[in-house]
């Protein structure tokens, strides 16, 4: 039976390589040298008007810890994390359990809460600012129907952060939706039928067959989540411009401040591999967490 | 006591009307079997009863009380599914446990109620695995575990062998059937597969287009089938089916002539057969004798092992299916001549309605 064994399933063969290097190539120049030369500019010296000066070991790095602005603008981004994405698992699941059904209204809303998705941040800022306006907004006017004068978020110290996180839910919540939507469609209808028959009250068949049943993709828009919010710049920057007294300045819009207003490439970089490490460091225990959940469950 | 009573049970999904007017009675201890080809309506009545699916019309009672506007789990029913639908993150234990839990069954009682139907099924050591964990058979071994120790008035089981392989659905029915006669459980059961029906049933109701063509024991709906849709669906080989015209009568019996010009003297009274009309002459293919009679050619031959079909063309053109004991069969295109043994033949006239002749003991 020599013919199968030389048939080569399963035998590595170079060819096979060809059709994976297109993709390799457009990798390894766009990510993997980019992030490698992130993080070697991050120990270097490097100033776009002055350029190159040398290496200098972690000095970027201690700066940067000795940072107040930094250290504040860490803060803020964690806080806003902490604020979004709880918040886009909670309310993405109450959308997608309260529209999942055939009906012409739920497929309606579907679209309407998808639908910001697809705006610009241009525009979903802009149509923010309009509410969020001091004295004239529609914040406002709500709130002095109800007595309450003078709360203007984004001129606010406590509440420019939550705003930006309420902006930013409205915006993308689609993707969380749609992924849990998917996710609630792919348990078998028998499942719910025998619940029903076992005399499952309708929280005890939340708790006990639809979450377990779509805990994979809970862990997953976390994870998404986490690594999305870490990103955050456009509304910031569009709705307060960082402030007011940088609380609301996130860690992208200090890394792109120090970079292309201050010109520092090599401080920059360094911000960078910091957010770079917090995400990941976030996104892995998250996923830890998940795995650790299957293990007991 | 808990036995199943439907009364004028309809339901229609939208302009489509799936169960007709249906009413029917099923006693305390029954295995009731509703038999029919897909799409018949026989899973939907059963989910009716369930209560997964809402009444058109009519009214369902379990034990003399009216449960069809009762929530599924107010029934007093529990359900084996075709495809288990057992909580896939939970284990065995966990699985079986979850009903008893939700009705606030203390925990030491269901730990005796899982020890218990653990024992009668064999599963005991499967308790702490996953349902992804398990074969097929070992699955629905669960399902039916979980349905036991919920102790239902009613046993309701939609197709739940129709996933297992062959050997397998064979064990698992004598296992029900035993399951049956030990719990002397009121068993309601679904299928499409006559043996299934046949084996099991206590009582078979054969279902056609959301209507009940028959209600009886299995050898009644087998000797006796009352409509031509029943005489083909029960029985493998099917019944042979043969145009029949009516010559006269002897002794008042009906004598007919088949399309080959046979003659057959029948033992059906010629008295309770409609004055005219097309009839159409059913033998089963054990009651087809070779040896002396009407020609015919031999054209296939099946050999199932203990006997053998012999399909065989008669001279008009029409197929006879005959079996012949083993293995002692003739070869294809050999001539033969077929006698049909009058005193098991039926007629059926255009509407499909059964003729018989009486009871032979």
């Amino acid at each position: 039976m020599s013919g199968a064994a030389s048939s080569g399933i399963g035998r590595p063969s170079w060819a096979n390589l060809l059709f994976v290097l297109p993709y390799m190539l457009v990798l390894a120049v766009l990510l993997i040298a980019p992030v490698g030369l992130g993080m070697w500019l991050s120990f270097q010296d490097y100033d776009m008007l002055g350029g190159w000066a040398g290496g200098v070991g972690f000095e970027n790095f201690t700066n940067l810890l000795n940072d107040r602005i930094f250290l504040g603008t860490v803060r803020n981004t964690v806080i806003f994390v902490v604020l979004t994405t709880p918040a886009f698992i909670v309310i993405g699941l109450f959308l997608a359990l309260s529209l999942n059904d055939r009906t012409r209204r739920s497929s309606a809303l579907r679209s309407i809460f998808f639908g910001a998705s697809v705006l610009s941040v241009t525009i979903v800022t802009l149509v923010w600012r309009l509410v969020y306006l001091p004295d004239r907004g529609l914040l406002a006017d709500t709130l002095a129907i109800v007595g309450l004068h003078g709360l203007d978020p984004v001129v606010s110290e406590t509440y420019a952060l939550p705003a930006i996180a309420v902006v930013t839910v409205w915006w993308i919540i689609g993707l969380p939706m749609t992924l849990f939507l998917a996710a609630l469609q792919q348990i078998p209808a028998e499942i719910y039928e025998a619940a029903a028959l076992d005399r499952t009250s309708r929280w005890r068949t939340l708790l006990f067959i639809t979450l377990p049943s779509i805990r994979r993709t809970v862990v997953m828009v976390a994870v998404l989540e986490i690594i999305l919010q870490f990103q955050l710049f456009g509304q910031a920057l569009l709705i307060t411009g960082g402030g007011p007294n940088n609380r609301s300045r996130p860690m992208v819009q200090f890394i792109y401040e120090a970079g292309f207003r201050d010109l520092q490439l090599g401080f920059a970089a360094a911000a960078s591999q910091i957010l770079f490490a917090l995400m990941l460091l976030a996104a892995l225990a998250q996923m830890w967490l998940g795995r650790r959940q299957d293990g007991a469950s | 006591m808990s036995g199943l009573s439907l009364k004028n049970v309809s339901k229609h999904f939208g302009m489509l009307e799936v169960i007709h007017d249906l009413s029917l009675d099923i006693a305390d201890g029954e295995f009731a079997v509703f038999l029919g080809p897909s799409g018949c309506g026989k899973s939907t009545l059963l989910r009716m009863v369930a209560g997964l699916e809402p009444l058109s019309g009519g009214e369902i009672h379990i034990g003399g009380k009216r449960i069809d506007a009762l929530a599924p789990g107010d029934r007093g029913v529990a359900m084996v599914f075709q495809h288990y639908a057992l909580y896939p993150h939970m284990t065995v234990r966990q699985n079986v446990a979850f009903g008893l839990r939700n009705i606030g069954t203390k925990s030491d009682e269901i730990a005796r109620k899982i020890a218990a139907a653990a024992g009668t099924l064999e599963i005991a050591h499967l308790l702490d695995r996953k349902p992804a964990q398990l074969s097929g058979g070992q699955r629905q071994r669960v399902a039916i575990a979980r349905a036991i120790v919920k102790q239902p008035d009613i046993f309701l089981f939609d197709e739940p062998l129709s996933n297992l392989d062959a050997a397998l659905r064979s064990r698992t029915r004598i296992e029900l059937a035993r399951l049956h006669h030990r719990l002397r459980a009121t068993m309601v059961f679904v299928t499409h597969d006559q043996v299934e029906a046949m084996t099991m049933a206590t009582r078979i109701v054969v279902m056609n287009q959301g209507r009940i063509e028959q209600v009886g024991a299995p050898m009644e709906i087998y000797l006796q089938p009352a409509t031509r849709f029943v005489a083909s669906f029960i029985g493998s080989p099917a019944m042979n089916f043969l145009a029949a015209t009516p010559t006269g009568d002897a002794n008042g019996r009906i004598m007919v002539r088949l399309a080959d010009g046979t003659t057959v003297a029948t033992a059906i009274p010629a008295a309770a057969l409609p004055a005219s009309g097309p009839f159409t002459l059913g033998v089963r293919a054990e009651h087809v004798l070779p040896g002396a009679g009407s020609p015919a050619r031999v054209d296939v031959v099946e050999r199932l092992g203990e006997r053998t079909l012999v399909h065989a063309l008669a001279n008009d053109g029409s197929t006879i299916v005959y079996d012949e004991p083993g293995d002692v069969a003739p070869a294809i295109g050999d001539h033969i001549q077929l006698t049909i043994d009058p005193a098991h033949v039926h007629l059926f006239d255009a509407a499909g309605r059964a003729y018989h002749a009486d009871r032979i003991a």
